[in-house]
């Protein structure tokens, strides 16, 4: 900054240095509460923007949840779809229509396919008419403008000039109807049925006036008592149109032969159909995503209490404890007021985790490649124990005659967990022996997790997970190894529990993992799990400091692959 | 990996605290440094509630920034230069560093003995507040803060010559000032 090689400083400005650079000044007196109010709205001003981070977090999370539930929603219903309805993937689709781009175009096409529909229906005029009246009887294929199809062609064909509509199957006249909807045609000229050239063969012969408009998504060809397509056109329909029967006899044999075609059609497809659930159904076994998982996870567990400074103990209960933080004079509280600080130093020193354990049973949902959604339900032990030299002693007086009876005597980590210490008088007293204390809190767990995995080599992988979890309490404890000191046990239902019903935990793990067999892998890795909030409901009211509980252990998982076994 | 670890100052206690948010190591060090700073603020400012102004602003800043603090310097420097950089700011905003772009050169200044025991610091004070605001600025920066002109000219935008032309005119100025002051001062004296 300064710069050493000030040239031509002189007397004048070392003199204004000399005197102004270390110079003081008084500022006013107010000034530093105009700058801490200035820092109280600055931090404000990022108080909101973190509660606003936390709340566009939380919206992120929302939207994560529903678009999982909605790609499972999506899954569970595709999967569904497929297998209550085979027939309908069996079905080969309908090729729909190339929208003519012009009206000759259209008419060129229509024309092209008329050909063919017309050939066929010359050349089975009875089993068109049959496929006509079972067509009506299904109510699949309808002329519904009262345009007579029961009779013979001859009469029924539609008039030069008709508007007629048409509804989706087969139509005697058009040969094709459109699918989807009804479609409007208006019939100019003459058709195959009733004119001479029809009837001589010639369809498009010269003379044959033949236009018609009609609109259409697509189409198909129905001919004889089976549905035709037009990835599969009827054999006989084009062995027909090449060679005409000759005689009532060749007519006959043909038409046999068409119907037993059509016969074995009608049974391979009934096969096809009722092999089609079983196929669906192997195929969406084959490409399952889901999963079984089976957790346990060996943690040692820091309940993270401790035990009330006697200086800060509560001051407002009046009680013998009060008076010995507030005054030492009286011998009796100043020996508890000395034993208060003791059993705090021993609970710090002697508190150690003892064995706990998580086990959790999850389903598992692949989201992508390596991605796996993990939710389930679990159970949980969580332990903690101490050795303790000291017990709560609490008295009350009776009213009436003054005589002083003993509540049973507890530790002093029970007394702590509230503002309790509401006796009449409560001592602080060192036993003869010290005795092990036990902390147990037992949950019903329902986790939710991401894991993401990552492949080392065929057998061996890499996993990391985190999820959080909802943690019902189910029971806690406190038991002590000393007859005479009360041990407590509180359920869920309790309403004097001081702990906490219902907390949330966040985990997050690590680890490699091993594929035992094509759909089992077992994974192996460190896990640590914290609680967002206090085992105690009301930490503010307990005497004794409360921390947030953490845990950390080994988690070892089985997961089975359901369907196909990885390739 | 360090074997010994250097035991930690006072001021790097406080610096932690301020870094941690403490209010009440934020108001140690404003009391620490507050004095010091208000003078460099009157000097750079034209009146005493300006300064304060610019000095309030400042600790929000050094406050605010403080994480940012690489120890490479010390501490009252670095408060120093943000309460400079502040005033700098704040002259800017005011409009009243209208950048001439004078070409003029400042010319051998001529070296003058100038013995300032006998004025009061407010008297000091009020003879550089009196300078135009350009003015003003560059004679702090260079006579007082012990910049040189290139890099007086960097903080103000302003080429080196121009800084050292609006220095030389500041510089006349005040020994017009403290001219005028002595040939009072022995006036008055003659005359009792």
């Amino acid at each position: 900054m300064s710069s050493a090689n000030n040239q031509k400083r002189h007397t004048f400005e070392e003199e204004f240095q000399r005197r102004l650079y270390d110079a003081e000044a008084r500022p006013a007196p107010d000034l530093w509460a105009r700058i801490d109010h200035d820092l109280t709205v600055q931090e404000n001003k990022d108080y909101k923007k973190r509660v606003l981070f936390y709340r566009q977090l939380a919206a992120a999370c929302f939207v994560l949840f529903a678009v999982t539930g909605a790609l499972l929603a999506y899954y569970y219903n595709g999967s569904n779809q497929g297998g209550a309805q085979p027939g309908i993937a069996a079905l080969p689709a309908t090729k729909p229509a190339a929208t003519p781009a012009t009206v000759e175009e259209a008419m060129k096409a229509y024309a092209t396919q008329q050909e063919e529909a017309a050939a066929m229906a010359y050349t089975y005029p009875e089993e068109a008419t049959a496929t006509r009246k079972a067509a009506n009887a299904t109510g699949t294929s309808q002329n519904t403008n009262g345009i007579a199809v029961e009779s013979s062609t001859q009469s029924d064909a539609p008039q030069a000039g008709d508007y007629f509509n048409v509804a989706p199957g087969y139509s005697p006249y058009l040969g094709y109807t459109p699918m989807a909807g009804r479609s409007r045609g208006y019939v100019s000229g003459g058709f195959p049925g009733n004119t001479d050239g029809a009837a001589s063969g010639g369809l498009f012969s010269p003379g044959n006036r033949y236009t018609q408009i009609i609109t259409w998504e697509s189409v198909t060809i129905t001919f004889g008592n089976a549905p035709a397509t037009f990835g599969q056109p009827n054999a006989a329909g084009r062995q027909s149109l090449a060679a005409r029967p000759q005689s009532f006899a060749e007519m006959s044999e043909a038409q046999q032969a068409s119907r037993q075609q059509a016969q074995q059609s009608a049974q391979t497809r009934t096969q096809l159909a009722s092999q089609q659930p079983k196929a669906v159904e192997a195929e969406t076994k084959a490409n399952s995503r889901w999963s079984l998982n089976l957790a346990y996870v060996p943690t040692v567990f820091e309940q993270n209490i401790g035990l009330p400074d006697p200086l800060t103990m509560p001051q407002n209960s009046g009680n013998r404890f009060s008076l010995a933080a507030a005054g030492p004079s009286v011998n009796a509280s100043k020996e508890s007021f000395q034993n208060i600080a003791a059993a705090r130093d021993e609970f710090k020193e002697s508190t150690q985790p003892a064995y706990s354990f998580a086990v959790e049973a999850k389903a598992g949902f692949k989201l992508k490649e390596k991605l796996k959604l993990l939710t389930g339900i679990g159970y949980s032990e969580s332990r903690s124990r101490s050795k303790s030299n000291f017990i709560v002693r609490q008295f009350w007086v009776k009213p009436r005659s003054n005589e002083r009876y003993e509540l049973s005597p507890t530790t002093f980590f029970v007394s702590s967990l509230n503002d309790g210490f509401s006796s009449d008088s409560v001592s602080v007293a060192r036993t003869g022996d010290s005795f092990n204390t036990e902390y147990k809190y037992r949950h019903l767990t329902v986790p939710v997790g991401l894991q993401y995995e990552h492949d080392i080599n065929k057998d061996w992988f890499v996993y990391a997970g985190a999820g959080v979890a909802a943690n019902f309490l189910l029971e806690s404890s406190v038991t002590t190894s000393n007859q005479e000191v009360q041990s407590v046990s509180y359920t869920a239902d309790d309403t004097d529990s001081p702990f906490r019903n219902v907390q949330f935990s966040g985990n997050g793990s690590i680890g490699v993992g091993k594929r035992i067999s094509p759909n089992l892998t077992l994974a192996l890795g460190p896990e640590v799990r914290s609680y967002f909030s206090t085992l105690v409901a009301d930490p503010d009211k307990a005497a004794a400091p409360q921390g947030k509980p953490y845990a950390i252990g080994m988690n070892m998982s089985l997961n089975y692959q359901l369907g196909n076994p990885r390739k | 990996m360090k074997l010994f670890t250097k035991p930690k100052s006072e001021e790097d206690k406080l610096i932690e605290g301020c870094v941690a948010g403490k209010r009440d190591m934020q108001r140690m060090l404003y009391d620490l440094y507050s004095r010091k700073m208000m003078a460099v603020c009157m000097r750079y400012a034209p009146t005493s509630f300006e300064a304060e102004d610019i000095m309030q602003e400042g600790f929000v800043k050094v406050f605010a920034n403080i994480q940012n603090f690489k120890r490479d310097c010390p501490l009252e420097f670095w408060v120093r230069r943000i309460m400079i950089n502040t005033a700098l700011k704040q002259l800017r905003q005011k409009s009243l560093m209208t950048v001439s772009h004078e070409t003029e050169e400042a010319g051998n200044i001529a070296s003058t003995d100038v013995n300032l025991t006998g004025y009061s610091m407010d008297e000091l004070l009020g003879m550089i507040q009196s300078l135009a605001p350009r003015y003003r600025m560059v004679f702090n920066l260079y006579a007082i803060e012990g910049y040189n002109h290139k890099e007086i000219g960097e903080m103000l935008g302003i080429s080196e010559g121009t800084s050292k032309s609006q220095y030389s005119r500041a510089r006349a100025i005040l020994q017009g000032m403290l001219e005028r002051q002595d040939k009072t001062y022995q006036e008055h004296v003659i005359s009792q």
